[in-house]
């Protein structure tokens, strides 16, 4: 099995706790910059020595605190592309990927520089000094130097990957990735399992649907992107009716029955900013529709992102956004499919 | 009348030998301290390099011989290019190091492939301080024992600008080391 479990202590106000196994896919470490990803990453590369206990790959044991097994990083059998490209910069692209590999012999290390070069499209610019190739090219580098001691595990630090690259690593690279994202799609398009990572703790993992649409702290939520988030009490619990009234201070919502409230439970009730459906002022009447104040709109490259007292934000497309721009009053649809109650 | 040179002869190969010897000695140490978060070390560092000024000129006097002046040098020389070189190895992108530490790099091919080409340049600036500096060191010992003359004083005084200068050239922009040096 491959399982990391460790704690690492870095100041008085903040540690990193991590306790999970890794599957065979993409693991995509979602979370905000200071969430401790990068920490995390080095403590599995050997980069960082956790406090205690204990990171096993492919049974193999790379730490354990108890033991005091602590493998240096070349042993560990991890690639790593860190955030920054930190390729060397007084060397070509071809003397990185030498340097990389010069724990092989000559003939080994030839063939495997030659081959990474090859197959990350590198032979343009592999007599070029980072400085002077492209940012693609570094990337694509920083990656083929990572994978040219051929590692059990990829550990890949939000370096501005895209979809075509993580495609040209899997064509290169079988084994698990562990990945930092900040960037939700891009974890949501290749991930396989997602860990929602804040303050040091991971909070929530799953398959990445599952987790966007289902979180079960209002920590996990933030992380998943729900912009909304109020605070309701439960005034109607109907099991017959499979009805839930909720209360807010102003309005009220209904969502389907709650198994395992009561009546009067405080509850935290979220919702992403693209469930929010403003409305035409004669649109025919619907359930969970409140009025709102329209305190200001930020024009984004795809969409409009309005602000309404509550604080309530919706976004919604351009051509939405044009065929409503002319309200004087406003009221918002909050459907109840995606609204999501957290104890 | 002819003029004694010798004055000049002694300084050259006094800074000339000071400098090398503590360019070849403190680069090394210096990265191995650089690596590690003493306190101590900082502190044994600060206090070394506060060898009093009197002391080295007492010693560098000429009457004792070159060799005990290019000791008295040394005393004053490697502290300071060992903090200097310090201070630059510090500087250095972390990140470097951690890609050589994946590679499996040993700390001495870390310190020659990743630490020497990026920041050598600070120990050869450091070391063209330290030449500046000792030449003029050994010239006012001279002058005060009453064995300069002007002709002399003035070729010490040139010399040690171009030290100087050498030192200037090694931090700017135009010199070859600028572009290891350049933050990306």
């Amino acid at each position: 099995m491959t399982g990391i479990r460790f704690r690492k202590r870095v100041s008085a106000a903040f540690s990193l706790e991590a306790d999970f196994s890794l599957g065979a896919g993409v693991t995509a470490l979602v979370g905000p910059a200071g969430a401790g990803k990068t920490l995390l990453l080095e403590l599995v590369a050997g980069l960082a020595t956790p406090d205690e206990g204990r990171i096993l790959l492919n049974d193999a044991i790379l730490f354990d605190g108890q033991a005091r097994v602590d493998l240096p990083p070349a042993e560990r059998g991890c690639g790593y592309v860190s955030q920054a490209d930190s390729l060397l910069p007084h060397r070509t692209l071809r003397q990185n990927l030498e340097f990389a590999a010069q724990r092989f012999a000559r003939l080994d290390r030839h063939r495997r520089v030659a081959e990474a070069i090859e197959h990350f499209t590198l032979s343009d610019a592999a007599g070029l000094r980072p400085a002077d190739a492209g940012a693609s090219a570094r990337l694509r580098c920083s990656i083929a130097r990572a994978l040219i001691g051929a590692p059990e595990l990829l550990l890949v630090d939000d370096a501005g990957l895209d979809v075509d690259l993580f495609e040209a690593i899997r064509a290169h690279f079988r084994g698990p990735i562990l990945m930092a994202a900040r960037d939700l799609d891009l974890a949501c398009a290749v991930a396989a399992e997602m860990a929602l990572i804040g303050g040091g703790r991971i909070v929530q993992r799953g398959a990445p649907r599952q987790v966007l649409d289902q979180p079960a702290t209002l920590d996990a939520a933030r992380l998943a992107g729900y912009q909304n988030v109020w605070q309701a009490t439960i005034a109607t619990l109907d099991r017959a009716a499979n009805l839930t009234r909720l209360e807010f201070p102003g309005f009220a919502l209904s969502v389907e029955y709650l198994p395992g409230h009561l009546r009067g439970d405080r509850v935290s009730v979220v919702i992403r900013a693209a469930a929010v459906r403003p409305r035409r002022a004669d649109a025919p009447a619907a359930p969970n529709v409140v009025p709102a104040e329209l305190v200001r709109t930020v024009e984004r490259t795809q969409s409009v992102r309005m602000e309404f007292a509550g604080p309530i934000v919706a976004e919604l497309s351009i051509s939405e956004f044009a065929s409503l721009r002319e309200q004087k009053t406003w009221s918002l649809e909050l459907p109840a499919a995606g609204l999501r109650v957290i104890p | 009348m002819t003029v004694d040179w010798s004055p000049l002869w002694l300084s050259l190969r006094v800074a000339l030998m000071v400098s090398l010897v503590a360019l070849v000695a403190a680069p090394w140490p210096a990265w191995w301290l650089a690596r590690r978060h003493w306190p101590v070390a900082a502190l044994l560092a600060r206090f070394l390099s506060l060898v009093p000024a009197v002391i080295v000129a007492a010693l560098a006097m000429p009457a004792s011989g070159w060799p005990v002046a290019v000791t008295a040098g040394l005393l004053r020389a490697v502290p300071y290019t060992l903090a200097k070189c310090r201070a630059a190895f510090q500087r250095l992108d972390p990140g470097l190091v951690k890609a050589a530490r994946m590679a499996g790099a040993s700390d001495w091919r870390i310190f020659r492939a990743v630490a020497l080409p990026l920041s050598g340049a600070a120990a050869l600036a450091a070391a063209a301080d330290v030449f500046a500096e000792t030449m003029l060191e050994v010239a006012v010992a001279l002058a005060i024992s009453g064995r300069m003359t002007a002709a002399p004083g003035a070729a010490i005084a040139l010399t040690a600008l171009a030290g100087c200068a050498l030192r200037q050239w090694l931090r700017s922009a135009g010199s070859p080391f600028a572009a290891e040096q350049a933050p990306r």
